[in-house]
């Protein structure tokens, strides 16, 4: 299994970064006001550049309090938890799952399957291709019709046109012709293996 | 199809950060609530901080390093950073969106130009629309060499029809030195 076009954890990648790097710049931008006592010059009340980071008195004094260390767990476990989850959205998924309908639009007779099923399917179509390595696919259906996402490994020397027509005219018309609709949307993700032409392969 | 960098990167890094930043909170109150030394590992950094103040240099490093950490998740955030996959021409309203990998078309003319006869190595690169190709030749005369690899790589573009096709140039160098 290689590249499955289906993760696309960018956008969310791209949010929490931003909040991130907010955050940071703050941060950041706060330790220096305060080191260069800009802040206690502008704002009454705070801190002057020699004062301790942390004074001890203030430490002990929120150490006593019986909530915090269970407020400080609390957050911790939190952080922890959303982080993991964050690490695992950019594990790629294996989309398509879930069923399709088969059959005439006038919706007598629908047939339902599974799309892995489907899916299976044509990645056994497509793998027989010249130049193919290995092919992943997603079928996914939808009001606005069918999709099918084909991710394939093929060999360096690969003519890439004449395998998008290939792809076209066989895997995507049979498709079409097995879920008896006038034509299925495709697209298609080529990745070139590694070796042959001369290349060494290390 | 095309698609950009996801910033899988530093995502990750930020990830891993964050987790052991909300972990070794948690640890540490656990242990303070258990009543371990007053607050585990957090004791020794609390002392620390005590004991420094906002000009000590320790301290201004660290906000300058987060100021600057800062600016790079910004900036991996808003800048739209390098297309991983390429979009091919699209041809015929009924054929599949194509996209292929950046690295792919690297590898590809890179192969072809590796092809070529007299050309003992090449690297390939492409950034800016542009293909550069290095080719080093064990021939003591290179002579047309240049114009062989620029075609082979030409061809093998052929067959990668690229929406934005990108111009190719090719460097040749001789590893033998004539003594």
């Amino acid at each position: 299994m290689t590249t499955t076009i289906s993760s696309r954890p960018g956008r969310l990648n791209r949010t929490i970064l931003l909040l991130l790097g907010v955050l940071l710049l703050l941060v950041g931008a706060t330790a220096r006001g305060l080191a260069t006592g800009w802040l206690s010059g502008l704002l009454p009340g705070v801190p002057a550049s020699d004062s301790p980071v942390l004074p001890e008195v203030a430490f002990d004094r929120l150490l006593r309090q019986a909530w915090v260390p269970y407020a400080v767990a609390g957050l911790g476990l939190v952080v922890a938890a959303l982080a993991l989850r964050w690490l695992l959205a950019q594990l790629p998924r294996r989309s398509g799952t879930g069923r399709i309908g088969v059959g005439d639009e006038s919706g007598r007779g629908v047939t339902r399957l599974d799309a892995s099923t489907v899916a299976d399917a044509v990645e056994h179509d497509v793998e027989g291709y010249a130049g193919v390595r290995s092919a992943h696919a997603a079928v996914t259906g939808g009001r606005s019709g069918t999709t099918l996402t084909l991710s394939l490994v093929v060999e360096p020397d690969t003519d890439v046109r004449a395998l998008r027509d290939r792809v076209r005219d066989h895997a995507q018309a049979r498709l079409a012709r097995a879920l008896g609709v006038g034509e299925v949307d495709g697209r298609l993700l080529v990745t070139m293996g590694r070796g042959g032409g001369g290349t060494a392969v290390t | 199809m095309s698609r950009r960098t996801r910033r899988v990167v530093p995502a990750v890094v930020a990830g891993l950060a964050l987790l052991a930043l909300g972990a070794w909170a948690a640890t540490a109150a656990v242990g303070h609530l258990l009543g371990r030394e007053p607050t585990g590992t957090a004791g020794p950094l609390a002392r620390a901080l005590a004991g420094s103040s906002w000009q000590d240099p320790a301290v201004v490093g660290a906000g300058v390093v987060v100021l600057l950490l800062g600016v790079v998740a910004v900036c991996a955030a808003v800048l739209p950073g390098r297309q991983v996959v390429l979009a091919l021409q699209g041809e015929g309203a009924a054929g599949p969106a194509t996209g292929i990998t950046r690295g792919s078309v690297r590898r590809a003319v890179r192969a072809a130009a590796e092809d070529v006869d007299g050309v003992d190595h090449a690297n390939a690169s492409l950034r800016g629309g542009r293909v550069d190709v290095r080719a080093r030749s064990g021939l003591r005369d290179v002579g047309d060499l240049t114009a062989r690899v620029e075609r082979a790589v030409d061809d093998r573009l052929t067959g990668i029809p690229l929406a934005r096709r990108p111009r190719v140039r090719v460097r040749t160098s001789t590893t033998r030195s004539d003594t």
